[in-house]
């Protein structure tokens, strides 16, 4: 086997640039599924990371909404969640997308005063907001902009003084800053809506039961969301890039599997005298299969590498876009570069399939008149 | 001394386009163990034809082919048969062009159990044997056409064989070099005691035989 690999890679080597292009070609769908599932997981990751930075049990949102920024709750809502039996303490959060210094989507979060520690641990440094005009920035906003407690903010015309810094390892909340709720509200002329409220349940009660009642009680028209799939449900943009990505992974697998039984399928027509002469020589149909999935194997093997590298260099040009890095953070694992050797070896196997079986068919004799 | 043939053709038909070319006709043909047979007769009289039965590279229509205890004409195994028995040589050396002399010999040995670095030595010993210790690492296109016809006698003995089938295998050379493979063709057998059948319509090549069979219209003539 060991010479037949030596054999197959030195075919190759004879149609230099038609490889490299082939590898080059199934290169392009592995990078793209490279860097679509590093950022997918990397998603999925600071989510659950977001879920597990706070000390909500749950968070409550509005039913139907394709995300929790579009979700609306009313004073009512959430004065009915504040007294179901079980509720500890809950906070109120409502989002606020402004542009500060070059960044057109700074996230900020307005949150009512209790339920700031809830939300966000206790501040790294300073201390929370307790007035209309102060601020406390997110670790990585503090570092982006150079600024410190005691520094001043402009967002809107409005200058606020910064208080505390705190950091809870999500990146959109590092990267972001926490206002009053009241002055979230104020600024997007929202005033008396929340997008969503985080509870925490008293001990001694069961967090699912909580969680059913409140659904219950609000009628419907709130979901309570316990765990990252819950969360799935509802947020109609995560599976969208979900199915997105798929499709175009989907795809670029095809493209790779069609450039390799191309590839293939020309170098075996240039070579049935040559693999006449194989055969002649005593070489059996099995091991003429062997060679040509040797060759689709170091073809897989090569797009395997500079795929996997054309996919990391692509996320880390993709993570120099600030706004871009502010929300998403790539997570590389092991089970990435799995994925995609095996979606390398079976798109190359799969090309070369039929290609390989051709070449068997070849009787040596024929072969040998062929010229 | 009379040895019991080891190889034996009898009563082989072969017919192209359903019977329309009928390129041979009923073939006896014995042969002995180490024997150096010619087979000589005007072109499309059947020679490549026979060589292409008995190596197993085609199946007759009719008739028996036996080598040693194995009948070629079943049909079966003929993989394992062609490289454990016999070594072909052709007219045109069709050698790999991408590999280097050392490699092209090697081919009909990848996949044996033999480790390689004794494969590798019996290829340069052959390759010393034909005169080409200076051009191991030489690829087809660097060698002249006598040099590659030798790396392909090489190539030919590397399993071994009991039988060598030449077919024309002086065609594409001149006097000198066509003498010098002929010469080696002789040693080898002489020294392994192979079988050799040759396929020329050059008589200075077949005089190099211990034997001659004419074969016209696909019928052998014992010469
Ligand atoms: N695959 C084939 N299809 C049809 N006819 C064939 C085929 N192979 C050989 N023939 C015919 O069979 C006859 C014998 O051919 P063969 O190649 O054995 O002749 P040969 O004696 O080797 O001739 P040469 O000296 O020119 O090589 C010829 O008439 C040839 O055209
Ligand atoms: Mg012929």
């Amino acid at each position: 086997m060991r010479e037949l690999l030596f054999l197959a890679l030195k075919n190759l080597q004879r149609q230099k640039s038609r490889s490299l292009l082939t590898i080059l070609g199934i290169s392009i769908g592995i990078a793209t599924i490279v860097a679509l599932s590093a950022l997918s997981q990397g998603a999925m990751a600071s989510m659950e990371r977001a879920l597990q930075s706070n000390d909500f049990d749950f968070i409550v949102a509005k039913k139907g909404s394709a995300d929790l920024i579009l979700s609306y709750l009313k004073p009512k809502q959430v004065a009915k969640i504040k007294k179901t039996p079980g509720v500890d303490a809950i906070a109120e959060v409502l989002y606020w997308m402004a542009p500060v210094e070059k960044n057109p989507y700074f996230l900020l979060q307005g949150i009512n005063r209790r339920g700031m520690k809830l939300a966000l641990g206790e501040p790294s440094r300073g201390r929370w907001p307790q007035k209309d005009d102060e601020i406390m920035l997110g670790k990585l906003a503090a570092e982006n902009l150079s600024l410190e407690v005691g520094d001043m903010l402009k967002i809107k015309e409005k200058n606020y003084r910064i208080v505390g810094i705190f950091a809870t390892g999500v990146a959109f909340q590092d990267n972001g800053a926490v206002v009053l709720l009241k002055t979230a509200q104020q600024a997007q002329d929202l005033t008396e809506t929340v997008n969503l409220v985080g509870v925490k349940v008293a001990s001694g009660f069961s967090v699912n039961e909580v969680a059913e009642k409140i659904e219950q009680d609000l009628e419907g028209e709130v979901v309570a969301i316990v765990n990252l799939e819950d969360f799935e449900s509802i947020d109609q943009g995560l599976k969208i890039t979900q199915g997105f990505s798929w499709a175009i992974s989907f795809l670029a697998v095809i493209i790779g599997a069609i450039g390799v039984m191309n590839t293939m399928i020309m170098s075996v027509w240039e070579r049935v005298r040559e693999i006449g002469i194989l055969r002649a020589l005593g070489w059996s149909r099995k091991e003429v299969i062997l060679m040509i999935l040797a060759e689709a194997l170091w073809l897989g093997i090569a797009a395997t590498i500079t795929g996997s590298l054309l996919g990391l260099g692509a996320t880390e040009l993709l993570m120099q876009v600030p706004m871009i890095s502010a929300f998403l953070q790539p997570l590389f694992n092991l089970s990435i570069f799995i994925q995609a050797a095996v979606v390398a070896g079976g798109v190359t196997l799969l090309g070369s399939l039929y290609p390989a079986l051709k070449a068997a068919g070849f009787s040596p004799l024929e072969a040998l008149r062929y010229e | 001394m009379n040895e019991k043939p080891w190889l034996v053709v009898n009563q082989v038909y072969k017919d192209f386009d359903q019977g329309k070319i009928k390129a041979l006709r009923g073939v006896n043909l014995s042969v002995k163990k180490g024997e150096f047979v010619a087979l000589e007769g005007p072109s499309g009289s059947g020679k490549s034809t026979l060589l292409h039965l008995i190596g197993g590279l085609e199946q007759p229509n009719q008739g028996e082919i036996r080598v040693g205890n194995f009948i070629v004409s079943e049909g079966k195994n003929l993989d394992h048969y062609r490289r454990q028995t016999v070594g072909f040589i052709f007219q045109l050396h069709n050698l790999l062009a991408h590999l280097n002399a050392l490699e092209n010999v090697l081919i009909p040995t990848i996949g044996s159990k033999t480790p390689l670095s004794q494969r590798r030595e019996r290829a340069r010993q052959l390759l010393i044997r034909v005169g080409l210790e200076k051009r191991l690492h030489y690829r087809p296109p660097q060698l002249s056409g006598g040099e590659r016809q030798r790396v392909a006698v090489a190539r030919a003995f590397i399993n071994q064989p009991q039988l060598i089938l030449a077919d024309e295998p002086t065609g594409a050379l001149d006097t000198q070099n066509s003498a010098a493979v002929l010469q080696l063709l002789k040693e080898l057998q002489q020294e392994a005691r192979t079988t050799i059948i040759l396929v020329s319509h050059n008589p200075a090549v077949t005089a190099a035989a211990e034997r001659k069979i004419k074969i016209i219209d696909g019928r052998i003539i014992e010469g």
